[in-house]
């Protein structure tokens, strides 16, 4: 006798929140709706009708695409330059719609905007776009990383032990891009407010590049890489220091490279091979 | 320097004004910055948020908890607050009382990242307390719950707006972050007569319904009119009304912290500052109002 008020009680707490669901999935699909509805849904059971529904309405989208355009444009700079302001709102707009964030930190909305690029028809005569998107990306994405830890201890395994039981972990939110498009020579172009429109004709003429990115206290920084450099660096992510080293280009000046890497924290830590994952999340 | 806030005035610290700010150190009561912006430990932001902790009580206000999803929280949301919460000992931690997460039309969970407006039902304020506790429970402290400016309301309603407020902080132990600007917008969006009057009604409804020491702090804002809505955008300076009903709030609730919001068309950080100055006027008059009436109490006893 005394289970059922609570067993009655639980079911309406169940039917409530059920309710409240449905009410808050229905303006939210209202709100990304690809155009707004003329009428609240039903389910929403809103008293505003009309105009002033449509008001409402309008001002939630607002703020949402507000929300967006700020965000990817601090995000996505280079993209910006290459657009234009209202070009790349338009953008940021439906992609806005099409691929609602998932989460509540708008530092980290603009993960799928590359592909999105991609897709737009009235861009496919800018196909270097979506891999801009992803050096923008990638040299924003790298400040949420923590600094390299490179210690002395690191150092001293380089010289003790056989660099075949050795894996070189680089530091997190390194990025090795590849792309067909000579990308960093694009972001270069536009690092100048108004880039010479000459040398923006040429640019995609050049050949594609490798980019290297990382970061150097709080300020993202990144290089085009020699085939070589890239050759190692893919070597380094796959593989221990031994096959690396047994892989570089014959003229691949390691010491050269590990003199730049301490000093620019790209090694995270040396670590010996036993039981231990790489640890980088440095892509190709 | 300035480690101390209650009963004090304060300013939203916004990106704009880092130099100015850091230049001239004002003699304000506190510093409110988003949770959201200094989540990230490792940038520039995190580096000026800990050399102003230094010098300010610090509080945080977020806004992508989404305290009223019926869908729960975002773990790593909330992973990520209670992390900033440890690095930064803030006074106070506060988020709104709305929802931003819910299903898409693919099932997965979309955050709409803006402070959508929550129905006053039973079911919702379930939903509040056992988000409320979530939160509580992790960063080991009480938060406080902001009341929305909303361009919506529901039909279905089990509670007034301020005896839901009531209710969830009796139930939760949480405190209500009373925004005096999100009020005035809410009265002139449903039309009323007089605004200030509706306002100040929303306040004494408050007062009798609500636990002693349940407020925390009050926020102050600009808004303005836009396409046949009065709209919440903190773009200017707090309107003569919105001062008159804060002076009603004070009188009701005693001296609290309050803050002076401003996040779009910044002005100099000077004009924020003197909105504060405004406001610290009102918390002395008031508190000043106190003491005289206590020492004419004492007297007659």
């Amino acid at each position: 006798m005394n289970g059922q008020p609570a067993v009655r009680d639980a079911a309406l707490a169940a039917r409530e929140n059920a309710a409240e669901a449905l009410r808050q999935q229905t303006l939210l699909q209202a709100l990304f709706a690809p155009l707004p509805g003329a009428a609240p849904p039903a389910a929403l059971g809103v008293i505003q009708q009309g105009a002033r529904w449509a008001a409402a309405l309008a001002a939630y989208r607002a703020n949402g695409l507000e929300h967006a355009r700020i965000a990817l444009r601090a995000q996505f700079p280079t993209v910006l330059a290459m657009l234009g302001e209202t070009a790349f709102d338009a953008v940021a707009a439906r992609y806005w719609l099409a691929q609602p964030p998932r989460v509540g930190d708008l530092a980290h909305v603009g993960a799928d905007f590359p592909r999105c690029l991609e897709a737009q028809a009235e861009l496919a005569a800018w196909p270097w776009l979506g891999d801009s998107a992803r050096l923008d990306l990638a040299l924003w994405q790298v400040l949420f990383a923590a600094p390299a830890r490179l210690a002395e201890e690191d150092l001293q395994r380089l010289a003790a032990i056989d660099p075949a039981q050795l894996r070189v972990v680089l530091a997190a939110g390194t990025r090795l891009l590849e792309s067909r498009w000579p990308v960093h020579h694009l972001w270069l172009l536009h690092q100048t407010p108004q880039p010479a429109a000459d040398a923006l004709r040429a640019a995609p003429r050049r050949p594609g590049e490798t980019v290297w990115v990382w970061r150097e206290a709080l300020q993202a920084h990144c290089r085009a890489l020699p085939p070589a450099d890239a050759r190692w660096l893919r070597a380094l992510c796959a593989g221990t220091l031994g096959s690396a080293l047994q892989n570089a280009d014959e003229n691949f000046d390691v010491s050269a490279w590990l003199q730049q890497a301490v000093a620019h924290g790209w090694i995270d830590r040396v670590e010996p091979l036993s039981g231990t994952e790489c640890g980088t999340d440095s892509t190709v | 320097m300035n480690i101390q806030s209650a009963a004090r005035a304060g300013i939203g610290l916004r990106q704009p004004h880092y130099r100015a700010f850091r230049e001239d150190w004002p003699a304000i009561g506190f510093v409110e910055v988003h949770s959201e912006n200094f989540f990230n430990p490792y940038d520039a932001a995190a580096q000026v948020l800990a050399r102003v902790r230094a010098e300010y009580a610090v509080s945080l206000h977020g806004v992508g908890l989404a305290l009223g999803s019926a869908c729960g929280l975002d773990d790593d949301h909330l992973a990520q607050l209670a992390a900033l919460v440890a690095r930064t000992e803030p006074v106070r931690v506060s988020d709104h009382a709305c929802f931003a997460r819910a299903a898409g039309s693919d099932g997965a969970i979309v955050h709409a990242n803006d402070l959508l407006p929550v129905a006053f039902t039973r079911g919702t304020l379930a939903i509040f307390c056992a988000n409320v506790q979530r939160v509580q429970d992790c960063l080991r402290r009480p938060i406080l719950v902001e009341n929305l400016s909303s361009y919506l309301d529901f039909a279905e309603r089990d509670f007034s707006e301020p005896g839901f407020f009531a209710e969830l902080t009796r139930r939760s132990g949480c405190g209500l972050l009373l925004d005096v600007n999100n009020l005035m917008v809410n009265a002139l969006n449903a039309g009323a007569d007089d605004a200030l009057a509706a306002v100040c009604a929303w306040l004494d409804e408050l007062a009798r319904g609500m636990p002693a020491g349940g407020i925390g702090e009050v926020h102050l804002a600009g808004h303005s009119r836009q396409q046949g809505l009065v709209i919440d955008d903190h773009s200017c300076v707090v309107s003569a009304p919105v001062w008159q009903a804060y002076a009603h709030a004070l009188r009701l609730f005693g001296p609290l912290p309050t803050l002076l919001e401003w996040d779009t068309e910044l002005p100099e950080l000077g004009v924020l500052l003197g909105e504060a100055a405004k406001a610290q006027r009102l918390l002395d008059a008031e508190a000043a109002a106190r003491a005289g009436a206590a020492r004419q109490a004492e007297a007659v006893a």
